[in-house]
This record gives C-alpha cells, sequence and structure tokens, in this order.
C-alpha cells in the first residue's frame, strides 16, 4: 500500500466535490484529481513534442487501431 | 455538457497531435468539462495496445503513456464492456462503440475511422473529430 500524507484543501471545494461525487470517499476524490492532472499534463506535453498536423494524426490513429485488431485475430 | 464516445482512434491521435487540432481540442474539452467523455475497458484496451506500437513508444515514455490512460480512466463517464453488440458495421470490431454509445446515451461517436463515418443511418451518428468540434463550439487553433 502507498504511503499517504495529509494535506488542508478548502472546505467548501471539498463539499463541492463531494455533491459532485458522492459515491467516492475524501481519498478518491483528491486522488483522481491529481492524477487527471497528471495524465492532462503528459498529454500536452506530447502534443507540443510530436505536433502532428489533424491529418497525419487521425490517420495515425485509426491505423494504430486497425493493426492492434489485425495483430490479435 | 455534451455527451460523446471518443474512439481509440481519436485518442490515440490526440496524443501526438498539435495543441489546437480538433483531437487535441476535444480532451481539452474533456478537461474544462465542456465534453464528457464516455468510454469502456475494452476501449481502453484498444488505446493501451495502440500505444504500444512502434510509433507511440517512440514518441512517449511509458510513464507518460501510463499517465495519459490512467487520467483519461479517471475523467471518462465508465460504462461496462458491452455485453452483446448487435451486428451493425461492416468491421465488426466496430461493433461494441455503437453498443456502447447507446448505452451511455451519448450524442455521438466521434471518430477519424471510415468504417463508421461511411455507415449512413447510424445512431448516435459518427461524426469526425472537426465535425464534433464545430457542434460543441470550439474554436480551431491556428493551422488545425
Amino acid at each position: 500500500m502507498a504511503a499517504t500524507t495529509s494535506v488542508e484543501i478548502d472546505s467548501e471545494l471539498l463539499a463541492r466535490l463531494r455533491e459532485r461525487w458522492p459515491e467516492k470517499s475524501d481519498r478518491q476524490l483528491i486522488e483522481d484529481l491529481v492524477l487527471i492532472q497528471l495524465g492532462f499534463a503528459a498529454l500536452l506535453s506530447s502534443q507540443q513534442r510530436n505536433a502532428l498536423s489533424e491529418e497525419e494524426a487521425v490517420e495515425l490513429g485509426v491505423r494504430a487501431v486497425h493493426e492492434t485488431r489485425g495483430a490479435r485475430s | 455538457m455534451t455527451r460523446l464516445l471518443l474512439d481509440a482512434s481519436v485518442l490515440l491521435s490526440a496524443a501526438v497531435a498539435r495543441p489546437g487540432t480538433p483531437t487535441a481540442l476535444l480532451l481539452d474539452a474533456v478537461e474544462d468539462g465542456t465534453v464528457e467523455m464516455v468510454a469502456c475497458e475494452r476501449l481502453f484496451g484498444e488505446v493501451s495496445r495502440g500505444f504500444e506500437g512502434s510509433y507511440f513508444r517512440d514518441r512517449l515514455s511509458a510513464d507518460d503513456r501510463e499517465a495519459v490512460l490512467t487520467g483519461l480512466r479517471r475523467i471518462a463517464l465508465m460504462r461496462a464492456d458491452p455485453a452483446s453488440a448487435p451486428a451493425v458495421l461492416r468491421d465488426p470490431d466496430d461493433d461494441y462503440l455503437v453498443a456502447l454509445a447507446i448505452d451511455a446515451d451519448a450524442e455521438a461517436i466521434v471518430t477519424g475511422d471510415h468504417d463508421l463515418l461511411d455507415h449512413t443511418g447510424l445512431k448516435p451518428e459518427a461524426i469526425t473529430p472537426r465535425e464534433a468540434c464545430r457542434r460543441v463550439g470550439l474554436s480551431l487553433g491556428e493551422g488545425a
């Protein structure tokens, strides 16, 4: 199990999060936000680094899906 | 908020597309809550396997690929994999997308795949990333 730590957060913000996702614990709420932020930061970094055009990127995405399906069948 | 199914081709594309291009803009809209993306584990399995291809492996580190996948899973409206999908499309591997979109009440399936885009009368309809941006009201960046 990962080591944990405690943080302080604006109570009203936490209340809004709890209201939006009542099924999640406070820990899940905060961890989800962190993981989403890290994911989108990695995404933006990759977009800036690779910078494919619309056509190139879409063609690549379609080809990648078809190749992986072909490899599995 | 507009609920859309972004297929694996769109998610893979968005990982390497220049910021401001349609697939990148759609994920920006997911992040800011303008678009709600619906997904299932089967769809993310396709993204994960796509990321293992040489092109993506060479351009995104393993940590970044994992971070992107995890972030998208956490923000997506997850549904169960469709247990059975009626045969609708010329590529049967795409049929689960239609079943998922119906189950999740998505307004459209966003894809670059002409197996879906060329299918007339599909419900919900399949649209390109560019058309999805237009409908959501996203402004394409310069050069997009």
